[in-house]
């Protein structure tokens, strides 16, 4: 196991110093500089703009400037960033605590499909079912974004009962604010979760180890418990490492509706002003993430599944 | 995604506008345009929206200190919630004045209308995010339009202020203030009693202070493009500043020059980092400024907390906290307003319009700027066959300014013909050729050049289809209309148009790099003066010219315009370049914006002036809450 790992992590390694190889070219390939948008302004001078090209360091051939970046990433120092003139480091920790907030209810919220799906599978072409069911294929349906502009429209502007933005004060007053925002982010995975584990259950239930736990005897219950779920659920664990990531990185499109501080609305912000050094280091974070949840998952899944066993 | 859709850039790109000044800085005068930015959904505004109100013009700000207006200086005590606010005398009942918005009616007195409470708290629905800092002398990464509302709520005015209604110059930092027949000095005398929020006095030290250390290039101020026009700027003593330009500028541009500085707390700044907010918090959030509001919290993302500073020369502002919410989506802004999460806001996209107006709630401003902003088709005369005038003449003449007011902007807007905004009357000629609708006449001018039509396509010259790509930012949604219409109108020429969208950045990127055959720009903000806006899209080494444009007699006319000191003669000078350039048609103004911002019926005291914000200068510090 802990070759496993070792070797895991060296290949980890290898793949984000890839992916980020990739996104460094890719980025700087975008048109227009951080500058671009400042040549705008007649009073700003081609003196001006090419200082902030040198102090930038934007005039260096590409793959020097990428060199650079490798060389003090590597000494774990990510640059500032241009807007904010301060260390990249800093300025994700700041929004990172809203976005974590944020995630962390979506994904509770998502977990509920768990317990969703085994009843819609214990309840197969039941009532119960076919409304989980029906409930699922519109909230796949729906666009989270409309879904969204529609609460606020209904529930913030017209009744007034959830405020848009992060709340501050005590905590009736924040979960106001987060539940609406963290309940739609929670509504895909609810929604992917419940279908996925109600497939799984309905797998299991077909299998020849069930027939034969309950040929033989078994209670119900316990073949549902200790049969026909810990088989089901297996596959759950991976997806759940998969969700690392978005725990840290944001949701782009929520934040933005919901008005909610975090890494989504900086990605933007980033994104559309080619803050290169703050792009990098988000990048960099996302990258790091998503390799951290799979690996997780893969060792979770070693864990929970006595079949597989890593050598 | 979504967000892209509607809002655009917001954040990002720095829009600037205008000239705040902040410190009066020198930006203030000038400013921005282009806005390629702004684009956004909306319009204009956001410009204003932006910034949010802001304070765009700020350095400008005047009225001379006492307005008569209920708030200043009323000896209320600042911290009283607004209850116990016995009408206070100011309530004049100033008919209905106030919020009936009559479109820019200069307003001659903003008198609320009825009893108002000083104090509460006032929450503004801002679009896009706030600034990253509030340095009083960003570099050119920080300044923004939010920004500048940022500042010209904690930083004020400058040694003078261009009052917003008039366009006249008036003391505001100093009491006094002289030009030198040469038109190069400029002597202000500080205004007396004027404090620092921690009490201490402001000095002619704290200019000189400032000016030091701005001017020094390795602080990236952004606006040092003006301050390198300054000889020397002294204090031969203790009351008096002496501004020496380095050449004789017309009047309106030197001003922008010689009203450039303000002050920086030389007791607080002194000895710490200029540009590093890690070594230097003071940056990020000022503790000691001179303007109408302390700087409380300022949250790139979540929002901005101001609360009235008790020192401000002027008097106290009349609402005792200022909250400033960014949204990241236009259309949220406008529902933190509906739902009274917000006050006001000072840009709501064009869709919204219809339906804020008719809100019993809402009152709408309306109003034209004079440096509102426009939009315009520019022209790469360096591409066949838009080098051939009677091409564009021809391109000119088949798209409707009308149609594109009511399909772009919902009807808001009214026809531009020169690079002077219409509203701009001391410096719009109405006497050019204006290149009206005519369809037919525009095929015939086809013909003319040569072209011809082969079925429904039609064919140059030398028989190859004629084919043209019109460039826009997608952030913003009326030039995304205004290229659809463009195609329709001129497949009736049989012209094959295609339109291509791109984020901000990259369309600015390709604007300059001339790949484009009609680019769709936006303009505005910032001075009125037509030596520091429109300037740059006209000279031949111009920096925002994108359509190639070279005229050795404009490049002189303009050359002119900057130092001309008799302003008849300046007057007359640019009439006759807005007839020049119109000729030539480089660029095709199509309209400019009418500016709109929805608010609470709460709100009183405020009139809508010839500048693009309802705030701008200190007028936000006299509206009130009515009783």
């Amino acid at each position: 196991m802990t070759r496993f790992v070792i070797r895991r992590l060296l290949q980890s390694a290898l793949l984000v110093f890839a992916v980020m190889t990739f996104s460094f070219f890719l980025i700087h390939l975008t048109p227009g500089g951080p500058e671009t948008a400042l040549m705008q302004n007649p009073r700003v001078s081609a003196e001006t703009l090419q200082r902030m090209r040198q102090r930038y360091g934007l005039d260096d051939p590409l793959p020097v400037r990428y060199l650079k970046w490798l060389r003090s990433a590597a000494e774990l120092d990510f640059g500032r960033s241009y807007a904010y003139s301060l260390p990249v480091t800093d300025v994700i920790a700041s929004r990172v605590w809203p976005t974590v907030q944020i995630e962390a209810v979506a994904y509770l919220v998502g977990i509920v499909g768990v317990p969703l799906g085994v009843y819609a599978a214990s309840k197969r072409g039941g009532i119960g079912d076919n409304v989980v069911r029906l409930a699922t294929v519109l909230g796949t349906s729906v666009p989270t974004w409309w879904l969204g502009l529609t609460i606020i429209v209904f529930l913030s502007s017209t009744i007034g009962w959830f405020p848009n933005g992060q709340g501050r004060g005590d905590l009736l007053d924040w979960a106001r604010h987060i539940v609406v925002p963290g309940v739609l982010l929670g509504l895909g995975g609810l929604i992917g979760f419940t279908r996925f584990v109600r497939s799984e259950v309905l797998e299991v239930l077909g299998q020849d180890y069930v027939r034969t736990a309950r040929a033989k005897g078994l209670d119900e219950r316990v073949v549902q418990r200790a049969h026909v779920l810990r088989n089901a659920l297996i596959p759950v664990v991976t997806i759940l490492g998969g969700l690392l990531p978005g725990l840290l990185s944001g949701a782009i499109i929520m934040e933005s509706i919901f008005n909610w501080p975090g890494m989504g609305r900086l990605f933007i912000e980033a994104a559309s002003s080619r803050d290169y050094p703050l792009l990098l280091g988000m990048l960099l974070l996302g990258t790091v993430l998503t390799i951290l949840g799979a690996l997780l998952a893969d060792i979770g899944y070693g864990l929970v599944d006595p079949r597989v066993r890593y050598s | 995604m979504l967000s892209f859709d509607l809002e655009p850039e917001a954040g990002a790109t720095p829009r600037h506008k205008t000239c705040h000044s902040s410190n009066g800085t020198a930006l203030q005068t000038n400013l921005w345009w282009r806005t390629g930015m702004r684009a956004t959904i909306g319009r204009r505004r956001l410009l204003l929206l932006l910034a949010g109100t802001s304070l765009g013009l700020a350095a400008c700000s005047a009225q001379q200190p006492a307005t008569p207006t209920s708030a200043p200086a009323k000896p209320t005590e600042p911290a009283k919630p607004a209850a116990d606010a016995k009408p206070t005398e100011a309530a004049k009942p100033a008919a209905a004045a106030a919020t009936t918005a009559p479109a820019a009616k200069p307003a001659a007195d903003a008198k609320p209308a009825g009893p108002t409470t000083p104090g509460g708290t006032f929450v503004i629905a801002s679009i896009g995010p706030l600034p990253k800092n509030a340095h009083p002398y960003p570099d050119s990464a920080a300044y923004s339009d939010g920004w500048s509302q940022v500042a010209r709520l904690i930083f004020g005015g400058g040694l003078i202020d261009q009052d917003a209604n008039t366009l006249e110059y008036s003391p505001y930092a100093s009491s006094e203030w002289s030009i030198s027949p040469d038109g190069k000095t400029f002597t202000f005398k500080l205004r007396d009693g004027m404090k620092w929020s921690d009490g201490k006095p402001v000095v002619v030290d704290d200019y000189v202070f400032a000016y030091s250390e701005a001017i020094k290039e390795e602080n990236d101020y952004v606006g040092l493009e003006d301050l390198e026009r300054i000889e020397s700027f002294t204090a031969p003593d203790p009351k008096t500043l002496v501004v020496v330009l380095k050449e004789t500028l017309a009047k309106d541009v030197a001003i922008g020059v010689a009203n450039s500085i303000g002050p920086v707390p030389k007791h607080i700044w002194q000895g710490k980092s200029w540009t590093d907010p890690v070594a230097n918090p003071e940056i990020l959030k000022p503790t000691v400024v001179s303007g109408p509001y302390l700087l409380k919290e300022l949250n790139t993302a979540e929002g901005a907390t101001f609360e009235r500073n008790p020192n401000w020369f002027k008097g106290q502002a009349n609402f005792e906290k200022i909250v400033v919410k960014p949204s990241q989506q236009p259309t949220v802004a406008y529902e933190l307003l509906k739902s009274n999460q917000a006050q006001w806001a000072p840009a709501v996209p064009p869709s919204q319009y219809t339906e804020a107006k008719q809100n019993p709630n809402l009152q709408m401003y309306e109003w034209n700027p004079a440096n509102g902003l426009y939009r315009v088709v520019e022209f790469n005369l360096k591409r066949e066959p838009l080098g051939d005038k009677k091409v564009r003449e021809a391109l000119a003449r088949a798209i409707s300014r009308d149609d594109m007011i009511q399909v772009a902007e919902n009807g808001l807007g009214q026809p531009q013909y020169t690079f002077i905004n219409p509203s701009n009357t001391k410096w719009y000629n109405p006497n050019v050729e204006k290149y009206d609708f005519d369809l037919n006449k525009a095929k015939q001018l086809l013909q003319e050049a040569g072209f011809k039509l082969n079925g429904a396509a039609l064919q140059s010259p030398g028989g190859q289809p004629v084919k043209l790509q019109v460039l826009y930012p997608v952030s913003s949604n009326p030039r995304a209309k205004i290229a659809t219409y463009m195609q329709q109108q001129y497949k009736q020429l049989g012209i094959e148009v295609e339109v291509k969208g791109l984020d901000a950045n990259a369309y600015f990127e390709e604007a300059k790099k001339k790949n484009f055959d009609i680019s769709l720009g936006s303009w505005g903000g910032g001075s009125i003066d037509p030596d520091l806006g429109p300037k740059g899209q006209l000279l031949s080494d111009g920096q925002q010219n994108v359509t190639g444009f070279a005229s050795e007699k404009v490049d002189q006319m303009f050359k002119q315009g900057a130092v001309e000191l008799d302003e008849a003669k300046r007057k007359q000078l640019y009439a006759d370049l807005q007839k020049v350039v119109n000729e030539e048609l480089p660029s095709m103004y199509l309209y400019s914006a009418t500016s709109f911002s929805p608010m609470s019926k709460k709100v009183v005291g405020v009139q809508p002036n010839k500048l693009d914000s309802l705030d701008a200068n200190d007028s936000l510090t006299r509206w009130a809450f009515a009783q």
